[in-house]
């Protein structure tokens, strides 16, 4: 099967850093959300070994994000009249014969997740750092409570988008792991998915 | 179970500050250094190693001035937002006597408490990482023995003891008390001269909206949201299934 590369090693290191860090932020986290979670702080020797591991994973959550965000805001930043079509369709996900007009590097439904997960991602940090050191910061307490709140409701957000997209990257399309794995997808796979993108890498490499 | 309790009558009070020192002293708190504010008040607030503390108020009235004091530290409410918001299971708990006791083995030093407290009072230690409040010198408590600064008042403003039998004996009296049903009833209670206000006490005390919101309607939005997302997916898995490609797998 003729392959070719989708994501350079850098490229894949970076989603990788930055997937692992998210992982590891919700289980050191999620044990302060509810009581009936918060056996989870033994996995990482108990509750202030879970915080402090939350706090520094979080700075490394950042800085990966910005890296991303800096590797592929390019792709990210193109929208046109397929995308639109693209969105309208719903990428095809909603019928088993949807044809979805063709994209580029990245489809409509990704460029929309990944300026998600950036925004997402900047506000995370800002009420985190307020949620970490409101006595150093001395800002009004309803601000620390509206941070909270925040805080909160990103996690919420991020952890269904999160769900869709392991899903959309895994069972939901065959052939896209590898894009992560190796770096390489099959022709074919990006022909039927990204077919802007493979016929610039086609005219580009040959 | 009689609940412990104790009722500080504003007017007895001669702002001698014992209350402070004998907390201090007995809960082995150090001093803290404070500077002139334009009042006797010293120093100028609870903190982590200040349980206890007279708040002056000082105003000039028709050319008089007019001096009112109100020792202030934890309130020991029944529905305590603290405990409602601390996720270390035992850190913060309410216990049967009504002591709102903070553990200090046990606190992570999150800081959900001191931004739920409607009154104001636990404080967080920069060196020690951890918060602090008045525990109702449970200590003594549990021995028979009546709090340090009930102990102390050399004018009888503090008074320790039954919830109930303090609450009969002001009543008696013909005075109006805060505490004895805001939030389910406060094991720490006042008889005011003034407005709950003027002492910069909250007239209607309550769990931050935000507190409430946060804990009571986001926490399990959370779950349905994520439920239905996984939902969601098998069923996509299920009815319409995954995108093939032709010479794929
Ligand atoms: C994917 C990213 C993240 C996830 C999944 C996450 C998850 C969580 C969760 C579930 C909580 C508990 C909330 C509650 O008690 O209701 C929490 C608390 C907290 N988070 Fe995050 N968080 C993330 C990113 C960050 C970042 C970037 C920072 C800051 C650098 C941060 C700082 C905090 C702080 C300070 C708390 C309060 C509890 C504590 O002090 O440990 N978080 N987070
Ligand atoms: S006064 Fe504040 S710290 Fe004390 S029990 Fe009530 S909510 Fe908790
Ligand atoms: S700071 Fe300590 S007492 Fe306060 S909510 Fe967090 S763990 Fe509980």
């Amino acid at each position: 099967m003729p392959t070719i590369e989708r994501h350079t090693t850098k490229e894949r290191g970076v989603h990788a850093v930055h997937a692992i860090s998210f992982i590891i932020l919700l289980l050191t986290g999620i044990g302060l959300y509810d009581k009936s979670f918060f056996g989870i702080t033994k996995l990482f020797g108990g509750v202030d070994l879970s915080r402090f591991i939350h706090h520094w994973i979080g700075v490394v959550f950042i800085i990966s994000l910005f890296l991303m965000y800096f590797q592929w805001k390019g792709e990210a930043a193109v929208f046109d009249k397929d995308d639109k079509e693209w969105l309208r369709v719903f990428g095809g996900y909603l019928g088993k014969d949807v044809k979805a007009p063709p994209a580029g590097k990245f489809n409509a439904g990704q460029k929309m997740f990944f300026k998600m997960i950036f925004w997402a991602g900047i506000l995370f940090g800002i009420t985190g750092i307020i949620m970490w050191i409101p006595q150093i910061l001395a800002l009004p307490k309803i601000i620390v409570q509206l941070s909270y709140i925040l805080h909160d409701m990103i996690l919420i957000g991020l952890v269904m988008g999160v769900l869709a997209h392991v899903y959309l990257g895994t069972l939901a399309n065959p052939g896209t792991i590898s894009s992560l794995l190796t770096g390489q997808v099959d022709e074919q796979w990006a022909r039927h998915h990204h077919e802007k993108w493979f016929k610039q890498v086609i005219k580009k490499g040959r | 179970m009689p609940k412990n309790a104790m009722l500080i009558d504003v007017s007895r009070c001669i702002a001698c500050r014992a209350c402070q020192v004998s907390c201090k002293q007995w809960n082995r708190l150090p001093a803290v250094k404070s500077s002139f504010a334009g009042s006797y008040e010293n120093p100028s607030g609870l903190s982590s190693a200040t349980w206890r503390h007279v708040r002056f108020r000082e105003t000039v009235e028709k050319g008089e001035v007019k001096w009112r004091f109100l020792s202030f530290g934890c309130m020991h409410c029944k529905d305590a937002s603290c405990v409602f918001v601390c996720p270390v299971p035992g850190a913060l708990t309410r216990r049967d006597d009504g002591t709102v006791y903070l553990d200090e083995q046990k606190c992570t030093g999150c800081k959900y408490c001191i931004s739920a407290c409607p009154f104001g009072v636990p404080h967080y230690d920069d060196a020690k990482g951890k918060v602090y409040k008045c525990n109702l010198c449970a200590d003594r408590t549990a021995n028979g023995l009546q709090t340090a600064c009930a102990k102390t008042c050399p004018s009888e403003a503090i008074r320790f003891g039954d919830r109930d039998s303090l609450i009969k004996d002001a009543k008696a009296g013909g005075k109006k008390i805060y505490g004895e049903n805001e939030l389910g009833g406060l094991s720490v209670m006042y008889v005011l001269q003034e407005s709950p206000s003027f002492y910069g006490l909250p007239d209607k005390p309550a769990m931050p909206v935000t507190t409430a919101f946060w804990k009571k309607v986001l926490k399990p939005l959370g779950y349905i949201g994520v439920s239905a997302t996984v939902a969601a997916i098998i069923l996509h898995y299920i009815a319409i299934g995954p995108k093939r490609y032709k010479g794929g797998e």
